[in-house]
């Protein structure tokens, strides 16, 4: 009966307060209030009854209380407010999972360490080029004992924010004599430093080129067959 | 000249923050403590304190967060914050200028027919 009357008087309050969300934590508040001052009342000597009525007629009227309740917790203000942490938390996902993606491109390689201790011979190359605001580095050239070649590169971006454009080719495969050999290029784009391969047969030629002569842009990168050793 | 800061008119969340600088404390403890210090002279409808102590929160004066004290109860215990103690402060100065300025008015009256 005691409980009764008191969950009464709160859901009096809270059937003015329009913004639901913040129903339970005023119940629980005036709930406890309620409970705290009964016991109060009843150490002074009242009745369980007695103190029961006077504890809710100490808080005065419902209504009006409630409708107090409602002017700090009005709707929009509330609304604002969880759309606003939505959007943060939101944006606190993305961001992680930016950084993941950038992270886990750290520790991607196109050839693996078991396969790159595996070859042949390992020539460095160590050739770096600038397109735009791509930063494009050439690191080795791998053989294997099966006269195939992998040239593998790396790049990232001088923007801090947004690669602009994703890497397409790095440039077509010819040999010293300018015949082009076919080749097939792999790599990645969207991380912080991204790894690609370009692989195809070795030539019979003693240097392989690489040329880029695209939408204005060139460079030229010649390799000497000769030498390298295994790892 | 005393200065209204709409929220903060009125005496009562002075008096809050004033209990709340010496320690935290939930709503009926605050209800009960008000009481006594006044010696009864300031009995409020303890509802309308949720409402004024809920504004306050908004404003960044206290923060609110769940305890469960000795009796194992939890309740809703509110922390004074930087920004209540500076208002605070003010509050108090201003209360001070006010209280001065009456009292040189009432005893204006003695002063200028002595």
């Amino acid at each position: 009966m005691r409980m009764d009357e008191q969950r009464q008087y709160i859901e009096l309050v809270l059937s003015r307060v329009r913004f639901r969300f913040d129903h339970a934590k005023i119940r629980d508040e005036l709930q406890a209030h309620l409970e705290d001052a009964t016991e109060w009342y009843c150490n002074g000597g009242m009745a369980p009854d007695a103190a029961n009525r006077a504890a809710i007629a100490s808080m005065g009227d419902a209504q009006e209380v409630g409708r107090a309740l409602d002017r700090v917790h009005h709707p929009l203000i509330g609304w604002l407010w969880r759309v606003s942490n939505w959007l943060v938390r939101i944006l606190a996902v993305c961001c992680i999972v930016t950084l993941l993606t950038g992270m886990g491109s750290l520790f991607s390689r196109p050839i693996s360490r078991r396969d790159r201790n595996a070859m042949e011979r390992i020539i460095p190359v160590d050739r770096t080029v600038e397109m735009d605001e791509r930063v494009l580095t050439f690191d080795e050239l791998l053989c294997d004992d099966t006269g195939k070649f992998y040239l593998t590169y790396h790049h990232y971006s001088k923007r801090w924010l947004g690669s602009g454009w994703s890497l397409g080719t790095v440039g077509e495969i010819s040999d010293g004599e300018g015949n082009a050999l076919s080749a097939i290029s792999r790599g990645e784009n969207g991380g912080w430093i991204c790894y690609g391969v370009v692989s195809g047969d070795l030539p019979q030629s003693d240097t392989l080129v690489l040329t880029y002569d695209r939408f204005g842009r060139y460079y030229q990168i010649v390799i000497p067959l000769e030498g390298g050793g295994t790892q | 000249m005393i200065g209204d800061k709409g929220m903060m008119g009125g005496s009562t969340p002075m008096m809050l923050l004033s209990l709340l600088e010496e320690k935290e404390r939930y709503g009926y403890e605050m209800i009960r403590e008000l009481e006594e210090r006044s010696e009864q002279a300031f009995r409020f409808k303890e509802g309308t304190l949720y409402p004024v102590l809920h504004r306050m929160e908004s404003a960044g004066l206290v923060e609110a967060y769940l305890k469960t004290g000795e009796t194992g109860k939890s309740r809703r215990y509110y922390r004074i914050t930087k920004k209540g103690r500076a208002v605070l402060a003010d509050e108090k100065k201003q209360w001070e200028k006010f209280c001065g300025s009456v009292e040189r008015v009432i005893g204006g009256a003695v002063h200028a027919h002595g």
